[in-house]
């Protein structure tokens, strides 16, 4: 009953939150940071008792509910969806925390923006635990409303725009999506005798090959928008710009992530064929998205529009590290994708602090930060230093794991994509050097440096990240059995390493 | 000459009957009672009728027979619509008897031979002259309505038309019940009247399905005016529905009765939250005048955009569950031209309800806006009851679904 209790105790809170009568601000965002904490607590409690040894789900449920259309309540989870989980209860908490005065100035009250994040939290929960192709489809489209709201209500002065275009992206994605997942229900209708959309059991589906490939691009350009890859990116940069950086967290740092776990979960497993026959393009995609996303970002010059770019970068690191199907890709990726949850929370928590106590978000309006507010300047610069996949810090260990992975599949790609470290260097450098170097820019003489609420919060992400560069083996020893456990189903073949390397 | 009485089992038509019946009484009432006390008898007589009606379609159902020397066709289908049709007049008569509203009264003309803006009708008005005959006509509009799905003969479908002629004065009524009439009685011709020739016309149905989506999506598009705007998405909706019908199988038929019934419930709820928005002309039906509207009146905003979800598809309502429906049932049957039609225009369908929930949460009101009238007794009423059901059957369709797959055969 663990994952049912994480997706009902902040729905709980959330309820409970709005029922407070109007004024209780103060009051509701108490009761927003208990029930997080609370989730996180329970949340690492199981994973204390995840059996690691195991590729297959764990803390299965299964409830009938829609009986005629086969459609179960399944919930459980494998490593990859352990460690997404874990990051979504991990962050919620933190930014909470983090963006405790964020729904100020917002269309409606600080109430309702703490009622969404916890309404959200749930819908990430489900996500990530869902078995059943029907309740993930439920929930991948439910998430759009809370986001909606949180972006177009409480955002900047393109919110509105931003969330218009972040929604209609998705629900087209999402209606992309809804006609594959009504194929393979017909399918299971017609082969099994019943219809379902257990995972577990749609792998044994006997798929023709051109369906398999339609199917296939079905889920695929849904999360493809949802990650978001190079074409299919543009509403990201909006929609980061605009929301509050405690949505913009939650929007990359986890429900981005919805995009390329479902590769792992349903694109690879459901359809291996097709998941080989479209590798080529899905990497050569995924190479343009990386060195893409670096360029652009290299030209920023707003904070938040930089980090989104960064961002759009490092999902093509993943998408390339899941179609590489080699072990070592695809444990990177999974592992790049909990640090670039933390990296981006980094980031964006200390980019938002800045923002808010300038009053703007241009790059040029920084400088010298360093000397007026060091401890600020010093978190940015270990966030950035992070992203940059700096040795020592968590994001460098899954790089290189994609990188080293990829080449052993896609040797030319990995090696273009290692012009991205390069890429990143310059763009984090340059940022940097703008913002905390260099003479005190005007305005800057007085900014506060961070208040002891905001180091609380900011203390956990930054442990993490040091933590996980030493420790990987932490993580990914819970990752690796699900990433071999994925490989055959999809009939990856593993390249034997060359002798000498 | 033998003149063979023809043999009735009144069991069975017993509910189109009641309602019948019902009405009866209601013109009775009119004749007989004084002006002022016509109201307060019509109003429970009508819905008291319309309950019992619905009661008794509960006792009769899973029972399935011709009678009528075969004129008309009971059978599980037939008593899901004339079901659905009866709980949706009940809300469409809450709303049709709502009088809290207009200071005028109600939204009828107080006397019907007055000309519209004259004199003779502000006397009218000014006295309180407001007519009560609408509720027997509704109610038999509505036996007219119960009996066109069940229609088996061309006669009879003749009929439930000319009672289809009788005046249904909301358009929420209209919209919701005569559609879920109409398309029971087209999916009775499909399945059951062309059965032999259903080969033949699936080709051409499935054009006219294709066509009618898209041409309705566009137009709803293009509109700014929420009433019309509602009213061409209905056509589009009508293309969902007819890509359950073309479907000609169990599951299409299913999907078909699914979708009519909570496509009832959704848009008399939309509906009922229009005539709510009022400027001093009455109802305020620019899209514009719904600027705001989350700001000043959160709960009726949160509604309305309840039913535009549920209108758009989003999972967790029941026009999800309904889309799915008849969706899954075309592609079973080999039409994934018109699931990919389908899916697209149910973006396009998207973009213009989510356009009002933006208009409605994140732009500002207009000076002169309109204003929200507290909802009286019998439109929250109305309103509950749709918002219910397209919050319940979306979460948990099962007990629907159940009864409409044990209703889905028509009588052959």
């Amino acid at each position: 009953m663990y994952l049912s209790s994480l997706l009902l105790l902040p729905l709980i809170g959330s309820a409970v939150i709005a029922a407070l009568p109007a004024g209780h601000t103060l009051l509701a965002k108490q009761v927003a940071l208990g029930t997080s904490v609370l989730t996180a607590i329970l949340g690492i409690a199981m994973a204390l008792q995840f059996d690691r040894g195991v590729g297959t789900f764990q803390f299965v449920e299964s409830h009938e509910w829609i009986t005629s259309f086969g459609v179960k309540y399944g919930l459980g989870i494998d490593g990859t969806g352990l460690v997404l989980i874990l990051m979504a209860l991990i962050l919620a908490p933190i930014v909470i925390l983090a963006s405790w005065n964020e729904g100020e100035g917002g269309r409606f009250s600080q109430k309702a923006f703490f009622a969404l994040l916890l309404v959200l939290e749930t819908f990430m929960v489900g996500v990530f635990a869902a078995t059943d192709v029907f309740l993930f489809y439920v929930f991948f489209e439910a998430m759009l409303i809370p986001v909606y709201f949180l972006i177009g209500s409480f955002g900047g002065p393109n919110r509105s725009y931003a969330a218009v275009k972040f929604l209609l992206y998705s629900l087209l994605g999402g209606l992309l999506m809804l006609a594959a997942v009504i194929g393979l229900y017909v399918l299971t209708k017609s082969q099994f005798g019943a219809p379902t959309f257990d995972v577990t059991e749609l792998g044994a589906l006997n798929i023709d090959q051109n369906l398999q490939r339609w199917l296939f691009l079905g889920f695929f350009i849904a999360f493809a928008i949802k990650a978001p890859m190079w074409p299919l990116h543009t509403w990201l940069p909006d929609a980061a710009s605009a929301a509050t950086p405690g949505t913009a967290i939650l929007l990359i740092g986890v429900l981005d992530k919805v995009g390329t776990y479902g590769m792992i979960r349903y694109c690879l497993p459901l359809f291996p064929d097709a998941a080989h026959f479209f590798a080529p393009t899905i990497v050569v995609l995924a190479v343009i998205s990386i060195i893409y996303g670096a360029i652009l970002a290299i030209g920023q010059k707003d904070l938040k529009r930089l980090i989104a770019f960064t961002s759009i970068s490092h999902f093509g690191f993943i998408v390339l590290g899941i179609f590489a199907m080699t072990s070592t890709a695809g444990a990177g990726a999974t592992l790049y994708m909990f640090n670039h949850g933390f990296s981006t929370a980094a980031l964006f928590m200390v980019a938002g602090w800045m923002i808010t106590r300038r009053n703007s978000s241009t790059i040029a309006d920084f400088g010298g930060l360093q000397r007026v507010t060091p401890v600020m300047a010093w978190m940015f610069f270990l966030a950035g230093m992070s992203s940059l996949a700096l040795p020592g810090l968590s994001s460098f260990v899954s790089e290189v794991l994609v990188l080293v992975g990829s080449y052993q599949t896609f040797p030319v790609a990995a090696i273009i994509s290692t012009v991205a470290i390069v890429l990143a260097a310059l763009y984090i450098l340059i940022v940097v050097q703008r913002s905390l170097h260099g003479p005190t820019a005007p305005g800057n003489e007085s900014l506060p440096d961070l208040t002891t609420r905001e180091r609380v919060a900011i203390a956990p992400v930054i442990a993490i990240i040091i933590f996980l560069g030493f420790v990987p083996s932490v993580l990914l020893n819970v990752i690796n059995p699900t990433v071999t456990h994925t490989l055959t189903q999809v009939h990856a073949i593993e390249p034997t390493p060359t002798a000498g390397e | 000459m033998n003149f063979v009485a023809p043999v009735i089992n009144y069991s069975q038509i017993l509910p189109i009957l009641i309602v019948l019946g019902t009405a009866l009484l209601g013109v009775i009432v009119e004749a007989f009672f004084a002006r002022d006390r016509r109201y307060q008898i019509q109003v429970p007589l009508s819905i008291a009728g319309l309950v019992v009606a619905f009661l008794w379609i509960l006792k009769i159902h899973a029972t399935t027979a011709i009678t009528a020397e075969s004129a008309v066709a009971i059978d599980g289908p037939a008593l899901v619509l004339q079901g659905a049709i009866v709980i949706l007049g009940i809300a469409g008569l809450l709303l049709i008897a709502e009088r809290k509203l207009d200071s005028a009264g109600d939204a009828f003309a107080a006397q019907a031979a007055a000309i519209p803006g004259s004199e003779a009708e502000r006397t009218a008005t000014l006295a309180k002259l407001t007519q009560t005959e609408v509720f027997p006509l509704t109610l038999f509009a509505i036996a007219g309505m119960m009996l066109f799905p069940a229609a088996n003969d061309l006669v009879t479908m003749f009929v439930a038309l000319v009672y289809q002629g009788a005046p249904t004065p909301v358009t929420a009524f209209m919209a919701a019940c005569t559609k879920v009439a109409a398309f029971g009685a087209f999916a009775r011709l499909f399945y059951v009247g062309l059965s032999g020739a259903r080969w033949d016309w699936r080709p051409m149905l499935t054009v006219i399905a294709i066509v009618t989506m898209v041409l309705g999506a566009l137009w709803a598009l293009t509109q700014t005016d929420i009433k019309r705007m509602l009213a061409y998405s209905s056509v589009a909706h009508s293309g969902f529905i007819l890509t359950g019908i073309v479907a000609t199988n169990k599951a299409g038929l299913s999907g078909t009765l699914f979708y009519l019934v909570t496509y009832g419930f959704t848009t008399i709820g939309a509906f009922a939250i229009v005539t709510l928005v009022r400027n001093a002309s009455g109802e305020a039906t620019h899209i514009s005048g719904y600027a705001g509207l989350g700001k000043r009146s959160p709960w009726i905003a949160a509604l309305l955009s309840l039913f535009l979800l549920a209108l758009a598809g989003i999972p967790l309502t029941s026009g999800f569950v309904a889309k799915f429906a008849v969706f899954s049932a075309a592609y079973e049957s080999g039409s994934t031209l018109l699931v990919i039609f389908g899916v697209l225009t149910s973006a396009i369908a998207a973009f213009f309800y989510i356009r009002l929930i933006v208009l409605m949460y994140f732009q500002d009101p207009e000076e002169s806006g309109p204003t929200v009238a507290a909802a009286p007794l019998m439109t929250t009423a109305a309103i509950a009851l749709c918002a219910t059901v397209t919050l319940v059957l979306g979460i948990l369709p099962n007990s629907l679904v159940h009864v409409i797959d044990a209703a889905s055969r028509f009588v052959f």
